[in-house]
């Protein structure tokens, strides 16, 4: 990826080596094509995924979790490959993950659940506590680690979730639509604490807010129909927005529907300068 | 009307329902072939027994909604359509097990298991509004084995009011007993409906 | 750290709580569903064996055989459901997307949420036998525990939790725990009570004959046997190398086949219930069967009215014996101890007056005749009534007393025969006692002297 600069206030490392990178990746649901050779690399930092229902976004941070299976392609993480299964343990070691449809136990308490978590991905058992504490803290629910999770409301559910993501401190952290369900103050806190972990680990986060992206993120994917439609700062895709006039209310979702009309636009793909190497093909 | 009446047995799987209650009259008939009845009436017990037990748990599962909080605004009432439903589907297993036992006159021949899929339905039903459906079979589960089992020792004035499942047929405490079930777990369940569940199936 | 930890400062500000070292694995003990478990599997053996407690309390072996016929028909089906509802979980609750992501092995992920309920199924298991060994321990009646069905039949629960736990996560329908659980009781149901062969006893409950006992590796196969299909099964699902599953598959089989091919000869008799202790300073000598032997005081103590008017008395059998088969030439059969929870309860005689009677009877040995002539069945009713009169007794002779003429006929010449056995003289009874016990067993009026 680039160093552009961004809207963030801390300046990520200089030409960070890419600790994310797909190579010609394919998913295919049944019949359905989700991913379409997809080449794309993550550095240290924010990363916002936008896109439309059903473009793909799912699909690729579930085949970036090691969840779902690529039918095609490479996925590299941490410089390992993630189809070697007994690369997959050390990949995961440093993988968060929350997944879209989170779940979890309601008879635990917070401390539990994530305690739970943070022993499944084989953290050493000394360092649990600690490690729940402090989790449970960044998102906000120290008061609350005690309460059993089926007493929380939405939102704070959604924290657990972040919570257990963050549990491990991961150096890939993959959120899918973590803001769904936050208050307008809660999403506030939320971008801060986005920023602090993309200030050191690779954070990939999917959402439909694009104010969370202009926010929050270092740069912007867009993906379309199972391709990368535009790669990009925040700052790059809000002034797309302002030269090229697409409808919306917010700069950057200007720059979104710009981006989308643009890339669907067959004749318009092949000379867009914007349109990084994901997406030409 | 009639449309909405087949969505709505459609939106609670009730053709899937009676095809399992099918099934369970199947293996009914099965079961009851290989006790060898006639040379003692006793020995139908465990299927006049088993199979309401068996019969009541799927019904109870099947009064499950999967849009809970949708069907709560309808404007419809409610009351009827569990009432039909519950009952049609108390009447369809009824009818079908006590055809699997049907034969040389026995205490335990189709009115036992008409009483038993009455009373276990009954059981089922208040359960399906206090527990919620996914554990609806759990009360009359328990309670049934509790007296299938126990109830072979057990002596007393009493014992055709609890042990109503393995009364001989000419028993009309236990008819009583039952009937009261069945009005009783109706009457909660039509009232209030199925407790709400969690999230997910 | 983030202005997030901001939010409640006072809070923890005045309540300081170290962060507490518990194992995380301990929620997925304590919490949810597996206490629950455990906790039924306890209510339903204690009520089960309750109910039927005068037929077990008291004797070792019927303990061990009581408490594993409910573990087996009631134990496994609610293991089997138990554990098909928590396999149910990660599907119920969503989780499984993120359980998809652990560095954990899968067979580790699966271990951790089915082992507590079996562990507490288990628990539940073992509080119901212990609190039924217990319940025997301070009435019984000789022999000593038998540990090894339990200790079997708890890995045999834990085994059908285990594979509950696969069916569940494999079967996602909600009737499949119920159903699973009546499959599972009628499944060993019939095999266990039905004829099914030498294949029948690869079934954890197979119903025998009381006085048998199963050979000390039985258990140890039948672990064998469900443990290594379950682990099998595990296996498969779980794990990445799924031949690793073969391992305990083979164990599994060599374990049936050795139970397949032993059969029948599983089990025998108990080497206890052929001996028997006697008390030998009674005419005739009194035996107990040696798994009841502290018994033998009291049957004495019931006896002793009758063992003391024979004193000196000859032509009496040796001893009443107590074991297996008919009696010797010289020995008749002590009044039935088993099946206990009837004339023995809780290590008591419940009616020593009854039982003495029916030593009596015994003793006289004319139960099998089909008639009886007039004057010997005076001669047995004064004898019965000298020994050890029947406590119902004054009831049939008030009925006597009240019916037909022939029958207060009847009654006349008994009171009357009563009278003269009780109004001769020590020596002459004892004379005429061993006279009579020269014809004991015999239906003829011949050689029954007159009274």
């Amino acid at each position: 990826m680039s160093t552009a600069p961004h809207t963030a206030s801390r300046p990520v490392p200089e030409a960070p080596a890419a600790t994310v990178r797909t190579t010609g990746l394919h998913v295919r649901h049944r019949r359905t094509v989700a991913l379409d050779s997809v080449d794309l690399d993550f550095g240290p930092g924010v990363h916002g995924l936008l896109g439309p229902n059903g473009a793909g976004k799912t699909s690729l941070i579930r085949v970036l979790a090691t969840v779902a299976e690529p039918s095609g392609g490479r996925v590299e993480i941490l410089g390992h490959d993630t189809r070697d299964h007994r690369r997959r343990g050390e990949v995961r070691r440093h993988l968060g993950y929350l997944p879209q449809d989170f779940g979890y136990y309601p008879g635990f308490t917070v401390r539990e659940f994530v305690a739970y978590v943070a022993w499944l991905k084989e953290m050493p058992a000394d360092r649990v506590p600690a490690a729940v504490e402090r989790a449970v803290a960044r998102v906000g629910l120290a008061d609350r680690v005690d309460t059993k999770v089926r007493r929380l409301s939405g939102g704070m559910i959604r924290r657990v979730g972040i919570a257990q993501a963050v549990v491990n401190d991961p150096r890939v952290l993959l959120l899918d639509e973590p803001t769904a369900g936050l208050d307008p103050e809660q999403r506030v806190e939320f971008r801060e604490l986005l920023r602090e972990l993309g200030a050191s680990s690779t954070v990939i986060v999917s959402t439909h807010l694009v104010e969370d992206v202009a926010a929050a993120c270092t740069e912007v994917t867009l993906v379309d129909a199972g391709r990368v439609a535009y790669r990009g700062t925040p700052l790059a895709l809000a002034a797309l927005g302002e030269s090229a006039g697409g409808p919306g209310d917010h700069p950057i979702e200007r720059g979104y529907t710009a981006a989308l009309r643009a890339h669907r636009a067959p004749e318009a793909r092949a000379g867009r300068p914007s349109a990084s190497e994901g997406a030409a093909r | 009307m009639t449309h909405g009446f087949l969505l709505y047995a459609r939106a609670r799987t009730v053709p899937r329902t009676v095809l399992v209650l099918v099934a369970t009259a199947a293996l009914a008939v099965l079961g009851a072939r290989n006790l060898n009845a006639y040379l003692d009436p006793t020995r139908q017990v465990p299927v006049v027994a088993l199979a309401p037990l068996f019969a009541a748990a799927v019904i109870g599962t099947s009064l499950h909604s999967a849009s809970e909080e949708l069907d709560r605004t309808a404007v419809r009432p409610w009351w009827r359509r569990r009432l039909v439903h519950l009952l049609a589907l108390t009447g369809c297993a009824a009818l079908l097990l006590a055809a699997t036992v049907l034969g040389p006159s026995s205490p335990f021949g189709p009115s036992a298991m008409i009483r038993n899929t009455l009373g276990c339905t009954g059981l089922t039903a208040g359960a399906v509004a206090v527990l919620g459906t996914r554990l609806s079979w759990l009360p009359v589960f328990g309670y049934v084995s509790a007296v299938y089992v126990g109830s072979a020792s057990a002596r007393g004035t009493l014992v055709p009011v609890w042990a109503w499942p393995v009364q001989p047929a000419g028993q009309h405490v236990a008819w009583v007993t039952a009937v009261v079930l069945l009005v009783a777990g109706t009457a909660l369940y039509v009232v209030r409906g199925a407790r709400p569940e969690g999230r997910r199936d | 750290m983030t202005l997030l930890t901001e939010r409640a400062p006072g809070k923890r500000g005045t309540s300081p709580r170290p962060p507490r070292a518990r194992h995380p694995l301990r929620a997925e003990a304590v919490r949810g569903f597996a206490p629950w478990a455990g906790a039924a599997m306890t209510l339903t053996l204690v009520v089960a064996l309750a109910a039927k407690s005068e037929q077990w309390q008291g004797g070792w072996t019927e303990t061990r055989d009581h408490v594993h016929t409910a573990a087996m028909l009631l134990g496994v089906p609610l293991a089997l459901a138990a554990g098909c509802w928590q396999g149910g979980r990660e599907r119920r609750r969503g989780t499984g997307e993120l359980l998809a992501t652990v560095v954990r092995g899968r067979t580790a992920a699966f271990l951790a949420s089915a082992l507590p309920v079996a562990l507490w199924l288990v628990a539940g298991y073992a509080v119901a036998t212990a609190l039924a060994l217990l319940a025997t321990w301070y009435c019984a009646m000789g022999d000593r525990p038998h540990p090894g069905t339990p200790l079997g039949d708890a890995v045999v629960l834990a085994s059908t939790a285990l594979t509950g736990h696969l069916v569940g996560r494999l079967v996602a329908w909600r009737l499949a725990a119920p159903l699973l659980a009546a499959a599972g009781y009628v499944v060993l149901g019939v095999v266990g009570y039905g004829d099914r062969g030498s294949a029948g006893h690869l079934s954890p409950f197979v119903d025998h004959p009381l006085d048998s006992a199963p050979v000390w590796w039985q258990p140890l196969a039948m672990v064998a046997w469900t443990g290594g299909l379950t682990a099998a099964a595990v296996l498969a699902y779980t794990a990445r190398r799924r031949a690793v599953a073969l391992l305990p598959l083979v164990a599994a089989v060599a374990a049936g086949t050795l139970l397949v091919q032993t059969g029948d000869g599983l089990w025998r008799t108990d080497p206890l219930a052929r001996r028997q202790v006697c008390d030998t300073s009674t005419t005739p000598q009194i035996c107990v069967n040696a798994r009841y032997r502290n018994l033998l005081p009291q049957i004495t103590g019931a006896l002793s009215g009758m063992t003391g008017r024979l004193e000196g008395v000859e032509n009496l059998p040796v001893r009443f014996e107590d074991r297996q088969g008919r009696p010797g030439p010289d020995e008749v059969e002590l009044p039935m101890i088993t099946p206990i929870g009837w004339s023995v309860v809780r290590g008591r005689l419940t009616d020593p007056e009854e039982y003495a009677w029916a030593a009596g009877m015994t003793l006289q040995g004319r139960g099998e005749c089909d008639e009886v002539a007039p004057r010997v069945a005076a001669a047995d009713d004064a004898v019965e009534y000298y020994l050890a009169p029947s406590p119902l007794r004054r009831q049939f002779d008030e009925q006597y007393a009240r019916g037909s003429a022939a029958e207060r006929a009847k009654l006349g010449e008994r009171l009357a025969a009563r009278e003269r056995l009780a109004s001769l003289g020590e020596e002459e009874r004892r004379a005429w006692l061993s006279a009579y016990f020269a014809t004991r067993s015999e239906c003829g009026r011949n050689g029954v002297p007159a009274l």
